[in-house]
């Protein structure tokens, strides 16, 4: 269990209010025209979507809140691809750059609590406290958008869930509302002074007594007591890597469906001949090219090294560094991957590892 | 269609065990944390002894062939025409890879298993019968696509074989659901190239996407697409790849399978193959000695169907 976590959420970045409102009761019936004065404000509301596989634009009528989305949250505050600034060359070769910074407000609906844990993951890198200072682009879109989280019920819950390994069910994350969905509507949990605001939108039932909603439902934890050591212990048993990483197939989709996984490219392209943009894009470590030097050597050529990388980011690399796993067992992917990869097989081979046979030497490394 | 190849039939345990003597390694599907079956490398006899085959046996294991040569690998009639296709390709030599060849009734199209059941929910097969979770089911229902468009029960290629005798279904399923009019088939594509998040599983979970690490989509010279998911960037990319799976594409399905955002790669594959019959005359992978109509030149021929 990751007793460290059960600190209470980090304060959303860039705003001081954790003033947490009054419950209020929402009548399942009033759901759309809660959403409707939600989009009449400045900017973008946005609602989960199972044919799209992601967050999307609301377009009007009850948006499907079963179950989780195929993607996670993350895109809002680091999209998949940004430019961040453009380039334009005038007739005497004088460069101008103009950098670009989105700050749109939006309004996301319909997350789960795992969405809003992933985003406290990315805010303790990127935010105002990140190691390398706050980047401008992503506390931009930070400070513009509202989660509006949706608590899980049992139903919402399935095999591949894991979220009680990393925290107690009322852990909120960043979460500025959580949504309770319980016997004919909805209770609203206004955790933020963003939050305050959407909640008097909603057009809630006065002078009823509000129900107390139960905890949110959680998938089944798995033992990671002992985890971060283990990993460490384990780095050049690649005979262990090897075999655990041999069905997979070295893709991107677990990154990227993976709510807490941030890692980019940045690439300056060329749209005519006297301009051009820079621009971020998702990268993953378990692409061949993500470690690939100029030179031509590959430092992580091997699928099993590269693997070895996420999950030691996971739950070694990244935890030291914050005291936080950067995994919140939301099982995204689980449900992604092509080859039926589990991240809690992985743990778990790693944990009932027998110990290295001279710890501290390099064990052979298989090619 | 290819005669029906001639080699001993053996039960999957003979036929594991033949594999395995020979080259110590054997590709094969075992059940996993769900007791749905899941890619497996057998390395001792022990774990060659767990290899089953059922409906949840959906993974391609030619896709990890070339990457463990000498080997034994169970196929299924769809995986063996990869495995031919590769050899006519001079990607994987024949006496390096002993042929685990299945007679196949069809595997489940898992993500209608778990959008219906639930994930964890496990399909296997008792008698004839499908269950999940231990309920017999429709079996029709969860047969996958690619399953009912499939007119060969047999293995392509093998040195075992493994099974009884499967029927064909008398008429096989196409893929439909591409709109008629090009301005429709515009957006129908447009929506969902959008859903693309660029993570290649299409690729990499291809058999016979070979270049992998060191695809032109990585390439920043020439630079034919950039990062940026886009629907038109998106759209770009799998343009690039069909155009190298064309004449090569043995619709296995696993593109189609990988994406996790189930954009309609099946109509695109459909597509490549109904393209190369009618031009060429050609059907990929059927036989080892045939040569694919992009690896061929004949000067003297004096009609090109295209250029």
């Amino acid at each position: 269990m990751a007793n460290h976590l059960n600190t209470s959420a980090p304060e959303p970045e860039g705003g001081s209010m954790a003033e947490s409102g009054e419950l209020t009761f929402l009548a399942a019936e009033k759901l759309v025209a809660w959403l409707e004065a939600l989009a009449a404000r400045e900017g973008a509301l946005l609602v989960p979507s199972h044919a799209a596989g992601t967050f999307v634009p609301w377009q009007g009528g009850e948006p499907d809140l079963t179950k989780i989305t195929m993607t996670s949250a993350k895109g809002v505050v680091l999209p998949q691809h940004e430019t961040f600034l453009s380039y334009a060359y005038d007739s005497d070769g004088k460069v101008t750059v103009t950098p670009r910074i989105a700050d749109t407000p939006t309004t996301v609906f319909g997350v789960r609590l795992c969405d809003t844990r992933g985003v406290r993951c990315i805010d303790q890198t990127f935010g105002e406290n990140g190691p390398s200072g706050a980047d401008p682009n992503y506390v931009a879109r930070r400070d513009a958008t509202t989660f509006i989280a949706l608590a899980c019920t049992a139903a919402d819950v399935d095999a591949a869930c894991f979220c009680a390994t990393f925290g107690p069910p009322d852990d909120y994350g960043v979460a500025d509302l959580v949504v309770h969905p319980v016997e004919g509507g909805y209770v609203l949990r206004p955790l933020s002074a963003k939050g305050l605001a959407a909640a008097a939108l909603a057009p809630v039932e006065q002078g009823v007594p509000v129900p107390e909603p139960p905890l949110p439902a959680q998938g089944a934890a798995i033992e990671i007591e002992g985890i971060e050591q283990k990993l460490i212990e384990h780095f050049d048993d690649m005979e262990l890597w090897s075999d655990i990483t041999e069905k997979c197939l070295s893709c991107g989709a677990c990154s990227f469906v993976c709510p807490t996984c941030y890692c980019f490219t940045i690439a300056d392209e060329e749209r005519g001949s006297d301009h051009g943009d820079r621009v971020r894009c998702w990268d993953s470590c378990g692409f061949a090219c993500y470690t690939k030097e100029a030179s031509g050597h590959n430092p992580r050529s091997s699928n099993a090294q590269r693997f070895r990388n996420r999950v030691n980011h996971k739950f070694a690399y990244y935890a030291e560094l914050y005291s936080l796993e950067s995994c919140v067992g939301c099982g995204r992917c689980i449900r992604a991957c092509p080859a039926g990869v589990d991240i809690r097989d992985m743990v778990a081979a790693v944990l009932h590892r027998g110990p290295v046979a001279s710890p501290g030497s390099p064990a052979e490394v298989k090619a | 269609m290819g005669t029906l190849v001639e080699a001993p039939v053996v039960t999957l345990a003979e036929a594991v065990n033949a594999g395995f003597e020979k080259f110590g390694l054997v590709l094969g599907w075992a059940p996993g944390r769900d007791g749905n079956l899941t890619p497996t490398f057998a390395r001792s006899a022990e774990q060659a002894s767990e290899l089953a085959f059922g409906p949840s046996a959906v993974y391609n294991l030619a896709r990890y062939v070339r990457d463990h040569t000498p080997c034994a690998v169970v196929a299924k009639p769809c995986d063996t025409r990869s495995l031919v296709q590769m050899m006519s390709e001079n990607m994987l030599d024949r006496d390096k890879v002993f042929v685990i060849g299945l007679r196949c009734p069809g595997v489940a199209d898992m993500k209608k298993v778990r959008e219906r059941y639930g994930w964890g929910a496990r399909v296997e097969q008792v008698g004839s019968e499908w269950r999940v979770n231990g309920e017999a089911v429709d079996k029709a229902d969860l047969l996958d696509a690619r399953c009912r468009a499939c007119v060969r029960r047999e293995p392509v290629i093998a040195d075992v074989i493994v099974g009884e005798p499967v029927t064909p279904p008398a008429e096989p399923e196409r893929a439909t659901g591409l709109p008629e009019s090009m301005a429709e088939r515009g957006a129908f594509w447009e929506a969902e190239f959008a859903k693309c998040i660029r993570c290649y599983a299409c690729r990499n979970a291809c058999p016979l996407c070979y270049c992998q690490d060191v695809c032109v989509a990585q390439s920043r010279q020439p630079h034919w697409l950039t990062d940026e998911a886009t629907p038109a960037e998106n759209w770009m990319w799998q343009m690039i790849r069909m155009a190298h799976l064309a004449g090569r594409c043995t619709q296995c399905g696993e593109c189609n399978r990988a994406c996790p955002v189930d954009i309609r790669l099946d109509l695109l594959t459909q597509e490549l193959a109904d393209t190369s019959r009618e031009l060429f005359n050609y059907e990929a992978g059927l036989d080892p000695e045939q040569k694919p109509p992009f690896l061929t030149y004949d000067k003297e021929r004096d009609e090109w169907p295209i250029i």
